[in-house]
């Protein structure tokens, strides 16, 4: 079972430009990461807070929408979220690749 | 033993008391008893040290999977994988960070016919004024003759409009304002929303309180007769805080009477060479003058005044960049810049004749970023960047096209000017003498007044000379500047 999971990461992480690939909980836990301790706590920390408000967003714009994606474009990285109810997978990838 | 007396009849017993002293000894004995305890506790410490390696691990044993991982991946990751590789070139150029140059896009929010029908004749009516208001939501228009032959003969009118947010945020009319003459210039306080001034062809400046999005009786405030001695006001100006201060002590010394908290100071120029100071306050009914100063009278050639622009205060400039900060400059007809020093006295306030131009001064500004630099336009495309500090100009543009009217943007050192042809407005550079490349502005009429705001999103105001206005929003945020920029 550990095995599918380990292998999903591998698989992204081995995508051209990926820097790393972080799972998180519900809680803003990272459960699995291709980082550090600190860096995947700090992301994960972030990342669920914005999640959890680009989500706030989408429903007080439409009720009946949710948020399925997100992508955070900066100079050096771009973050893509994939949210769910009780994970988030974050992928950092590298903008210059 | 007894005593026998001499006399001895009988016998007689009596009592006798004896004392007897024998020392007594008492004693006592107590017992205390007391309980100690004695306790004793014993610790024992063992300590255990391991090291393990990653290959002691059996992850299989150690790690388990949280519930539902495994089908939240099989969810996600095709779309993650699909967003990864997902081109990005179209990203890269509208990226905030790409190095060729952006052309910026000017996207049209408003077209407003303003033109009412008003005018004699033949005469179309134009776009004579343009001013938002301080919060972004208002824009007056005034509107009437661009083109007098002697006296004006017509009504001035000013079209207020306002943003409605239920009309889909659009400008919509709400208020006209009618005049004897047409309104030459007009100009919104700038932090004081409500607040409107106003000359006229015949001389008049008129302040307006629009608080209640109407004009009620006593909320307009005339200035007095002849100000302008009849003649046209040409500029209006509010004054921003530290001006408005350092007038308004002059007036206090002038009259000795205490200034009211809401007191503003507007200064208006007349084609007769003269400037007006005022005082106004509008809840108070007060439009007093403070002083007034003709323009190079001592030199005997009072100049048609067309423009003017007072120094920029900075209280946190560096002292290597001191300069007076009572400094203002006045365009004119023939062409000529004059600097003034503001002075108590009503008299010529001039202290150097710049010049300037071949023909007539359009438009002067003083610089936002650099204070001791004004840039001026004249009617012959060309722009002019002086210093006070130095008698003739640093830079000198020849403009392809011909130039109506010019404003600044506000954080930048960037001019909008409206033009005679096409392609109604440019913006430049003023540092670096170019061009900021801009899309959108089409068109192909006369600009006859620009204005722009920068709540918010920047937007700019052009009314043209068939009476048309036009709202563009325009992304300035993008327009790159360097350090060089902002140091002329």
């Amino acid at each position: 079972m550990a095995t599918e999971v380990e292998e999903t990461i591998k698989r992204i992480q081995a995508h051209k430009g990926v820097m790393g690939v972080v799972i998180v909980n519900h809680e803003g836990i990272p459960i699995k990461s291709s980082l550090d301790n600190a860096t995947s706590v700090l992301y994960s920390g972030l990342i669920s807070q914005l999640t959890e408000k680009a989500r706030n967003v989408v429903r007080e714009m439409d009720s009946t929408n949710e948020l399925t994606f997100l992508r955070v474009r900066s100079r050096r990285h771009e973050i893509l979220i994939a949210p769910d109810r009780e994970f988030i997978l974050i992928v950092i990838q590298n903008t210059s690749d | 033993m007894s005593t026998f007396s001499g006399y001895d009849s009988e016998a007689v017993g009596f009592e006798s008391i004896e004392s007897k002293k024998k020392p007594e000894t008492t004693c006592g004995t107590q017992t205390n008893y007391t309980n100690s305890g004695v306790g004793c506790q014993t610790n024992s410490t063992t300590d255990i040290g391991c090291t393990a390696s990653s290959k002691d691990f059996d992850r299989k044993s150690t790690h388990t999977t949280p519930p539902g991982l495994n089908e939240f991946l099989r969810k996600v990751v095709p779309g993650m994988m699909e967003q990864l590789d997902q081109k990005d070139l179209e990203y890269r150029y509208n990226s905030s960070d790409s190095e060729e140059e952006d052309v910026l896009n000017a996207k049209l929010f408003q077209e407003l016919k303003v033109q009412d029908g008003i005018g004699s004749g033949d005469h179309q009516s134009s776009v004579l004024g343009v001013t938002w208001s301080s919060a972004g939501n208002s824009l007056a228009v005034s509107i009437g003759q661009l083109q007098h032959d002697t006296w004006c003969q017509n009504s001035g009118l000013i079209k207020v409009y306002t943003l409605k947010r239920s009309g889909g945020d659009k400008f919509a009319h709400s208020l006209d304002i009618t005049e004897k003459n047409c309104v030459t210039v007009l100009k919104y306080h700038p932090s004081v929303a409500a607040l409107l001034a106003y000359g006229t062809t015949s001389g008049e400046v008129v302040l307006c309180n629009l608080m209640n999005g109407n004009l009620e009786e006593g909320t307009q405030l005339t200035s007095p007769c002849d100000c302008h001695n009849s003649r046209r006001v040409s500029a209006l100006q509010w004054a921003d805080a530290p001006l408005a201060n350092r007038y308004l002590i002059m007036q206090i010394h002038n009259n000795g009477k205490r200034r009211g908290a809401a007191d503003q100071v507007l200064t208006s120029s007349g084609s007769d060479g003269s400037i007006n100071v005022w005082q106004v306050n509008s809840n108070l009914k007060v439009f007093e003058s403070i002083v007034k100063y003709q323009i190079n009278s001592t030199r005997k050639t009072t100049p048609d005044i067309t423009c003017f622009d007072y120094i920029k205060s900075y209280p946190l400039r560096s002292s290597n960049d001191r300069l007076p900060d009572d400094i203002f400059v006045v365009g004119s007809k023939c062409g000529r810049l004059y600097l003034c020093k503001i002075s108590s006295e009503s008299s010529d306030p001039v202290y150097e004749v710049l010049d300037g131009h071949r023909t007539c001064v359009l438009d002067v500004a003083f610089s936002m970023q650099k204070c001791n630099i004004f840039v001026s336009v004249s009617m012959d495309s060309e722009v002019r960047v002086h210093d006070v500090l130095q008698s003739g100009p640093i830079r000198v543009m020849f403009l392809d096209h011909p130039v109506s009217c010019l404003t600044w943007l506000p954080t930048m050192p960037c001019v909008v000017m409206g033009l005679t042809q096409e392609d109604l407005i440019k913006l430049y550079n003023v540092s670096s003498g170019k061009e900021v490349p801009v899309e959108g502005f089409s068109g192909n009429v006369c600009v006859t007044s620009v204005s722009v705001s920068h709540v918010g999103s920047c937007r700019i105001a052009a009314g043209d000379a068939e009476g048309r206005l036009r709202i563009w929003e325009v992304p300035t945020r993008r327009i790159k500047m360097t350090a060089d920029d902002l140091d002329f």
